[in-house]
């Protein structure tokens, strides 16, 4: 076995499936008429067997590896589990014959074109009602028949439909349609992701050609997205509106969107104007022609659609109606995902299509029809008498949701005489289900091969109206979930638990090679992107200010426990009391502990830096600090790299150890500080250096330059505490101090190389002051801050200087032309006369230059947020809470009887 | 009967908003028994965008955007409406309350299919058992239907307090039965839960109603608000407007603007603004006969 790949027949020890015919029995046509393994499935368990199992298992963790390494996770961002589940891949592929694809494809592309007529029936001539093909209660009583989107689209307007349609496969071998996803799908990323890891993992099955490739899928998806652009322009503004990192599905939006080459925004990105859609970018309003959306229709706008929460974007509503933008799927397709409809469907097609149903759905029964509701009522009946009666599972005739879903097998006798109630009193508003079985798959687990049920989320597009005509697309290939719980609802829900597989729809022909390239090579233009959103930049601007001021705090902490933990007695460690001084200037131990004649309780300290590092009600805390490093990094994950991403994990686990320590271990502490300023020096690395030198770039290190130029000012001040105190220190307190200064600025060694051992305070603060080669200095910082803001958007054609370049500048010129020596002296009285009064100038400069950036760029365009007001380390927090787009109330009916 | 109305909205904001989406149903609608003859719709300041359209229910709504810095925003609406109202049917001759529920039911005409989309909860509208039995008893087998909702109209306006301080626009239909108290909207939406509990159909609408001043005063300018009812549907003849805020059958003094399930489908004015601080909001309506 040296070279499994070249090895076909499944005879080798270890075989991955010693019983092939047994292992797939589960899921239909896999013997062929003559009791021969058919061929999609002979070819794949050769190749199977010919790995054996320990290569395979080898190529399966290398694949989860791979997985990890790109993040894909479902609920990347769970505040409340704390950590990312990661997204499950089966190694063994779902192979599916060319004669079951031909069926799938066939019912799928039928059943969408049966969507898109009824969409554009139920929201414009209503025929379907009028008619009696749907009965008008499940139109009229549907919380999802959002009337607000009647006659939106009118005329010659194009609209792209994007659905999911999920499937079983019963032990019999036939299949059934259990549900369609029709407002915005989720999935299609994750089958990408599925099958890009699983032919890096098995080359060779794709290398000979057989298995259907999903690229032009998704190259379809980008043609149709561009010529539903109403603008007409040759490459149309498309944006992804995302719901944001706390949406289970965030990875596979931030994947998708760069996959498809579109830009991924939030609702608080877009703004309407006029009758048209604006992305708020640091450059300004940068018109918008596409949404593909994946927030739900009454989350689109909250004008319309009544919500308080002001959620959502508004006037989209409007916009879309005056053809100013193109929203995919079109507003109000959540009404074709009630499952009320699906009795009806069979006769819907004959009138809308004139075609016979060529996928059933599960059967199901509405019970607004009297023989439905009679049966229903009777099969609860037999199961209340403790009869044998069908197997149903009753639902919402209106919602998909799957916790509304109940099985009668599994209700007390109370529970169904109380079902029993609620269907009488509302009938159309339910429906029962058969509860089906789906089929087995074979799947890898722990070494061996198990059987699991199996469903299946096929993904289809279709266009319609100008330069689409109205083809449908359906993607050659397939999501499919895989749980030892044959509940087809849980396993067809977007939360769905349990594992994944890659679908191989097999094709006769031979498969041509096509990637996802095309239209961007042949008008490849250069972006440039001073089409930042605002929101982003804001966010890497805080990310870079959170990651330095932790690294800060790391820095100070360190010291401190370092000298906590060793031999010497703490009222002898001369520089002690100054780090005290900077901590507390920091704000993350109590004033008085910095008192120059406070008594060094050991308790009282460890006490209070237990506080530093654990608290979460104290603002500037590690935990804190590390909290708010987390959630802006999260709200940018899409501008991180796969490294640093990987990186911040590794911060969550330390995270969650500074949670799961015992109090009062200083030892344990001073190794997790150690380690931690380690993780988020690579972060910040790793982050920046990742980057391109774009906008996205420039804030984060703006951020980062801001702090750390605080920081340096603020040991500077804490080393020189009052005048009396700079008169009282002899040199041999000074100069431990400043070794201590030099250790917490990160600057011991480019001192010690330069100087030698001799400490004086001249040269030390000409070092982390005025010098512009220590990348730690305050005049490197601004030399960095000033090429920052000459390079930010519209100021380069600006006759005059801005008001951050003047910032920039006057604090720059005040650097470069101070003399250390003259700096330095003393007056009379003893006192730095000359120092206090730059530090301060320069820290009040930093803070205006910090203001003034969030002003100009990140409030300009009226942005919902309000300016953040840099230093104050609440003002992050409270912003939100501050202006943004409100509803207003109307004013009521309130007429007054005279 | 000929009027003019005036109708304003003001809201003065304690900062400059910047931007304003809103959406307005302030035209009178046409129908048989009202005419608009005049209608204009002024806003300050000036619109970006301005755009009319009808809406599912066949009420004209308009859209705006407001896009310059403003500390005031006022909405004026004029409009001259004549009404022509045909004779009011005799309640005790209307159809027994059980053929509406079949009628709308079976949906046999296209006006009771219209009809039927109004026997079930809508957003601000639930439906309850405990409204099926306060209005129960006004309903016995065979009652004629426009009697018993007269009945239902009267019964509100005896058993519940005008009290604009015990609810708001966002008060539960739940909140304000319980409490008995409320505004013409809060009664209109409770007697709509009523009848949509038993299974009828009833509709929410809004518009203005012109009152007399007591003799010897003189009317007060602006000193009336918009106004809310409700109507019943009956099969054949139509909808039937009930006040349970004044227990009458609106004849010649009510102008309806739009009708929808509830408040929601039919709020005069609503909208979303940036900026602006707290907002006062004050409403100004002088409805005038000219005849």
């Amino acid at each position: 076995m040296d070279d499994p790949e070249d090895s076909t027949e499944p005879v080798f020890p270890g075989a991955v499936l010693t019983d092939p015919v047994s292992a797939a029995a589960g899921c239909g046509d896999v013997l062929t008429p003559e009791n021969q393994l058919s061929p999609h499935w002979q070819g794949l368990v050769s190749y199977l067997n010919g790995l054996g199992s320990p290569e395979l298992e080898r190529r399966w963790q290398k694949a989860r590896r791979m997985m990890h390494e790109h993040g894909a996770a479902y609920n990347v961002f769970d505040e409340k589990e704390g950590t990312a589940r990661q997204w499950e891949l089966d190694p063994i592929p779902y192979p599916v014959s060319p004669e079951t694809w031909a069926l799938l494809e066939k019912g799928v592309s039928q059943r969408t074109r049966l969507l898109t007529a009824m969409y554009d029936d139920i929201y414009g001539p209503q025929t379907l009602i009028r008619n009696g093909h749907i009965p008008p209660e499940l139109l009229f009583a549907n919380p999802r028949f959002l009337r607000q989107c009647h006659d939106l689209y009118t005329g010659s307007a194009a609209t792209l439909s994007f659905y999911a349609t999920h499937l079983c496969r019963g032990g019999d071998g036939t299949w059934q349609v259990i549900s369609h996803g029709t407002q915005a799908p989720s999935g299609a990323g994750y089958a990408l992701e599925n099958r890009i890891i699983l032919s890096r993992i098995f080359p060779r099955m794709f290398h000979a050609g057989k298995v259907m490739r999903l690229a032009p899928f998704f190259k379809y998806l980008s043609h149709c997205l561009m010529a539903i652009s109403a603008s007409g322009k040759r490459e149309p503004a498309i944006v992804m509106l995302s719901s944001g990192p706390a949406s289970p599905t965030y990875f596979e939006q931030v994947f998708l969107s760069r996959y498809l080459g579109v830009t991924l925004v939030e609702s608080s990105d877009l703004t309407v104007r006029g009758d048209a859609v604006f992305l708020k970018t640091l450059g300004g309003l940068s018109p918008v022609d596409v949404i593909l959306r994946r927030i739900p229709d009454m989350s689109c706008d909250p004008l319309v659609f009544n919500k308080p929460s002001a959620a959502g974007i508004a006037g989209l509503v409007q916009a879309v109606r005056a053809g100013g933008v193109a929203v995919s799927n079109p507003l109000g397709s959540t009404v074709l995902e009630t499952p009320g409809f699906v009795p009806f469907l069979p006769g819907i097609c004959r009138v809308l299509l004139g075609e016979e149903m060529v996928l059933p759905n599960v059967s199901t029964r509405w019970c607004g029809r009297p023989e439905d509701r009679a049966f229903v009522t009777d099969c609860l009946e037999k199961s209340m008498a403790g009869n044998d009666a069908q197997p149903l599972m009753i639902t919402s005739a209106f919602d998909t949701d799957h916790e509304t879903a109940v099985d009668i097998r599994t209700l007390t006798r109370g529970e169904k005489a109380q079902l029993a109630a609620r269907i009488t009193s509302a009938p159309h508003a339910h429906v029962a289900m058969e509860a089906v079985s789906p089929c087995t798959l074979p799947v890898w687990e722990k070494g061996a091969i198990k059987q699991r049920h199996a469903v299946h989320c096929l993904f289809s597009i279709a266009g319609s109206g100008t330069g689409l005509g109205s083809e449908v697309s359906v993607m050659p290939g397939a999501l499919t979930r895989v749980s030892d719980n044959p509940d087809i609802f849980l396993m067809s829900s977007p939360d769905a638990r349990g594992g994944s597989k890659d679908t191989w729809c097999f094709s006769h022909e031979p498969v041509r090679f096509e990637s996802m390239m095309h239209h961007f090579t042949d008008s490849m233009e250069i972006h440039r992107d001073s089409d930042l959103s605002s929101r982003v930049a804001d966010n890497m601007l805080w990310l870079g200010r959170y990651v330095e001021r932790t690294e800060g705090v790391l820095r100070v902490l360190r010291s401190v426990l370092n000298r906590l933990n060793s031999e010497t007695r703490l009222d002898i460690i001369q520089e002690f009391p100054f780090l005290l001084r900077v901590m507390a200037s920091l704000e993350i131990v109590s004033s008085p502990l910095a008192d120059p004649d406070a008594a060094y309780d050991i308790k009282t300290i460890e006490t209070e830096l237990m506080t530093a590092m654990f608290s979460s009600s104290l603002p500037g805390s590690l935990r804190n600090l590390l909290h708010h490093v987390k959630r802006v990094a999260a709200s940018v994950r899409d501008r991180l790299s796969n490294d640093s991403w990987h990186v911040l994990g590794r911060m969550e686990l330390d995270l969650a150890r500074v949670f799961s320590q015992k109090k009062n271990q200083i030892s344990d502490a001073q190794e997790l500080v150690s380690e931690m300023i380690l993780t988020i020096s690579a972060f910040a690395g790793l982050a920046l250096e990742s980057m391109t030198r774009g906008m996205g770039w420039r804030f984060m290190d703006m951020g980062r330059r801001l702090e750390r130029s605080n920081y340096t000012i603020t040991l500077l001040q804490s080393l020189f505490p009052s005048r009396e105190k700079a008169v009282r220190s002899g040199t041999t307190s000074l100069s431990h101090d400043l070794e201590a200064l030099l250790e917490v600025a990160d600057s011991t060694i480019t001192y010690h190389t330069r100087y030698r051992t001799i400490l004086r305070k001249e040269p030390i603060v000409d070092l982390l002051l005025l010098d512009e080669l220590n990348p730690r200095s305050t005049g490197f910082q601004m030399a960095r801050l000033s090429e920052h803001v000459e390079a930010l958007p519209g100021n380069t054609l600006h006759p005059f200087r801005t008001k951050e370049e003047k910032i920039t500048l006057d604090l720059t010129t005040q650097l470069r032309l101070t003399d250390i020596s003259h700096l330095m002296e003393m007056n009379p009285a003893g006192e730095l006369s000359r120092l206090y009064p730059l530090l301060k100038r320069l820290k009040k400069g930093i803070q205006a230059l910090g203001d003034q950036i969030t002003q100009h760029y990140l409030s300009r365009i009226e942005t919902e947020q309000q300016m953040r007001i840099s230093l104050d380390k609440e003002a992050f927090d409270d912003a939100a809470a501050l202006e943004g787009i409100r509803v207003k109330p109307g004013p009521r009916h309130g007429w007054q009887a005279p | 009967m000929k009027y003019q109305v005036s109708h304003i909205t003001r809201y003065q904001y304690r900062e400059t908003a910047s931007l304003s989406h809103n959406e307005l149903f302030l035209t009178p609608r046409q129908t048989p028994a009202q005419r608009c003859t005049d209608h204009t719709l002024t806003l300050s300041p000036p619109p970006a965008a301005m755009s009319r359209r009808t809406d599912y229910f066949g009420n004209g709504v308009t859209a705006t955007t407001v896009q310059v810095p403003h500390a005031l925003f006022e909405i004026t609406a004029r409009s001259r409406v004549e009404l022509h109202p045909p004779p009011a049917p005799v309640p005790e001759q209307t159809a027994p309350w059980e053929q509406v529920i079949a009628a709308v039911r079976r949906h046999g005409t296209p006006e009771d299919l219209d009809a039927f989309q109004y026997v079930f909860p809508s957003p601000m509208i639930p439906v309850s058992e405990d409204m099926a039995r306060w209005a129960g008893d006004l309903f016995p087998p065979g009652e004629p239907f426009l009697r018993g909702a007269s009945r239902l109209m009267e019964r509100i306006f005896t058993r519940f307090t005008y009290d604009p301080g015990a609810t708001s626009t966002t008060t539960p239909v739940a909140a304000a039965f319980e409490l008995k108290r409320g505004v013409c909207q809060d009664f209109a939406h409770i007697a709509i839960a009523c009848l949509r509990s038993l299974g009828l159909p009833a509709r929410y609408v809004s518009g203005y109603l012109h009152t007399q001043p007591p003799p010897g005063k003189d009317r007060l300018k602006g000193a009336e608000a918009s106004h809310a009812w409700f109507a019943v549907f009956l099969p054949g003849t139509g909808w039937v407007d009930l006040d349970p805020t004044n227990n009458v059958m609106p004849f010649d003094q009510h102008l309806t603007l739009a009708w929808g399930r509830d408040y929601s489908d039919v709020t005069p004015v609503k909208g979303t603004v940036l900026g602006g601080g707290r907002h006062q909001l004050s409403v100004a309506v002088d409805v005038i006969r000219t005849d």
